[in-house]
């Protein structure tokens, strides 16, 4: 569905991402794993082109989008929850969700729509029925990630791109989050998600990728990837012998 | 605006508070008889719009532009100067001078909403000095520090009184009241928000940062326009003390004063900043002092302005009823101590 073609990326000079390469098939869950700095949250921005790139080629569906402006990437339904949530703190969870359906907004039928993208998200997160009126900027961190997520799906995304979910949240939230992904994946939507949780993001995903320093160090299927020295080299450091 | 009722549901903001508003404007004339009280509650409405304006570009999308006092300039020079130089009627010249605005504000937006934060205040102040410059010197075109004279309006040959003069303040401000009120509550409204909030999270969501900075900074320089407008028929001379520093002044401490990013903020702040120095005469020399010490103990107890203490109250309101913190008191009782 997403396809990144050696791709260069950073920003000013310095480059973050050298030479990438990564393949996300349709209704499968991606997991691009690796230490603070590799590069990982480069990766989502410049598919929502946030990020510019030098060289390299960014494909969805067979179209080349590397030369997209950020709305128009939304309006082709690749969304990203950011890193750290963003909510809009002063705003109601309701006028967050509504946000999300920016999208959609301007669509004839938007009013049904918007029911209906409500009442799935709402089925996803059942709690926020009571805090449909509450302040985001009030609600807890794991509170908050689930408004993010529900932003996000408000849109009705066609690829979902999740930048270190599980931030600052606590291990049972995590979890809760994490079996909503793979609920997702069987309601037949295609994730891209980034995260330091190596272990559980690669038990999740189909495939998965492991980044250090801007280069993808290894690849394979996610279950696979859990013990590669790749992996552990990443994150530690080359292991001198 | 929501399909059906849900628990907590948010209560969308009404349009009562606004017809409440217009009632009381068009009942001020029955109480106020003097020519100088009308003439006061005219500077209340005209100054109310200004910072309407205002209000959105800043209050609500985070965009300070510090040249609104030019287009408010000149969009009375250009009602006033349309009528004289080219004979237009009084409404042609109206809605020409807004027109005008709207493309000047367009022509400088382009450059200048690249720039954030005070980067953009000092870009727009630059405009506002220019504009002021020109008026004061460019004396053949503009009539300089003298200014020119506006024709009165009149119906049948007659001049409109001073009551008429005002029911035509307040029409215009009504419209752009209703306006302000339509756009906050409304998509684009909360697309401004999250542009002031976070301009890389709403360019996440698909929103076009750009698009909307730019249609955002041509309608408050049109509302500075209607504004102008009102002064130059009201006042029947524009001169270039229009966009001095006095102008900016007021539009700042209304912002401040009423509530920056409130519904109704920029009306309670000119209300207060139109009347209070009338009511401080009384103390003579000492009246800008006891002005300032207003502004000061506004600036610490109510930074949200008084709009603002409506909006806290309702903030402590939905946070103390949601059903979280019930639940989270009652996991504390059980939680053994």
């Amino acid at each position: 569905m997403l396809r990144l073609e050696t791709i260069v990326a950073g920003y000013n000079k310095s480059i973050a991402l050298d030479g990438v390469s990564i393949d996300i098939p349709a209704g499968t869950i991606v997991s691009v794993v690796g230490a603070n700095g590799a590069g990982k949250s480069t990766i989502v921005n410049t598919i929502s082109r946030l990020v510019s790139t030098y060289s390299g080629t960014i494909r969805f569906d067979g179209r080349d989008i590397t030369g997209s402006k950020p709305a128009e990437v939304v309006e082709l339904g690749i969304v990203q929850v950011p890193e750290g949530r963003q909510l809009f703190a002063p705003l109601t969870v309701e006028e967050n969700l509504r946000l999300g359906f920016h999208r959609l907004a301007g669509k004839p039928d938007s009013a049904q729509k918007y029911r209906e993208r409500l009442d799935y998200v709402l089925d996803l997160f059942p709690i926020m029925k009571q805090r449909i009126g509450q302040r985001a900027g009030t609600m807890s961190g794991g509170e908050q990630q689930m408004v993010a997520v529900s932003r996000a799906l408000m849109a009705e995304p066609k690829l979902l791109m999740l930048d270190e979910p599980s931030l600052g949240l606590a291990p049972m939230i995590v979890d809760q989050i994490f079996d909503i992904l793979a609920k997702l994946r069987k309601d037949g939507l295609t994730i891209l998600l980034v995260e330091q949780h190596a272990d559980e993001a690669l038990a999740l995903a189909d495939y998965g990728y492991v980044m250090a320093v801007g280069k993808v160090r290894a690849e394979g299927p996610g279950n696979d990837l859990r013990d590669t020295p790749a992996l552990h080299q990443s994150y530690l450091g080359k292991v001198v012998a | 605006m929501l399909a059906r009722p849900r628990p907590e549901a948010p209560r969308a903001p009404t349009i009562v508070p606004v017809l409440c508003i217009l009632a009381l404007g068009l009942a001020l004339p029955l109480v106020l008889t003097s020519g100088f009280h009308i003439r006061l509650a005219m500077l209340v409405w005209i100054y109310a719009i200004l910072c309407m304006g205002f209000n959105l570009l800043y209050g609500y999308s985070g965009q300070i532009s510090l040249g609104q006092p030019a287009f408010y300039a000149i969009g009375a020079y250009a009602f006033g100067m349309l009528q004289v130089m080219l004979g237009w009627s009084p409404v042609l010249a109206f809605l020409g001078s807004l027109a005008l605005v709207a493309v000047l504000s367009l022509l400088i937006g382009l450059p200048l909403l690249r720039l954030r934060t005070h980067y953009l205040a000092m870009a727009t102040l630059a405009f506002m000095l220019i504009q002021n410059g020109v008026a004061n010197r460019w004396i053949e075109f503009t009539g300089g520090q003298s200014g020119i004279a506006v024709p009165p309006l009149q119906w049948g040959g007659e001049p409109i009184g001073r009551t008429g003069i005002y029911y035509i303040v307040l029409a215009l401000a009504a419209a752009v009241l209703l306006l302000h009120d339509l756009l906050i509550r409304s998509h684009l409204g909360r697309a401004m928000q999250a542009i002031r909030d976070d301009e890389t999270a709403a360019q996440a969501l698909g929103v076009r940062v750009t698009r909307y900075k730019l249609r955002v900074l041509v309608l408050s320089g049109v509302m500075a326009a209607v504004a102008g407008v009102c002064f130059g028929f009201t006042s029947l001379r524009v001169d270039p003390s229009l966009s001095e520093f006095h102008v900016l002044v007021s539009m700042l401490t209304i912002a401040v004063v009423g509530g920056l990013g409130t519904r109704f903020g920029p009306i309670v702040g000119a209300v207060i900043v139109v009347v209070l120095p009338q009511l401080l005469t009384q103390f003579g020399e000492l009246e800008t002092v006891v002005y300032g010490l207003f502004i000061l103990l506004f600036l610490l107890f109510l930074p949200h302005g008084l709009a603002g203490v409506l909006e806290r109250r309702d903030w402590f309101a939905r946070r103390s009823s949601s059903p979280r913190m019930a639940s989270r008191t009652r996991e504390l009782e059980r939680e053994p101590s």
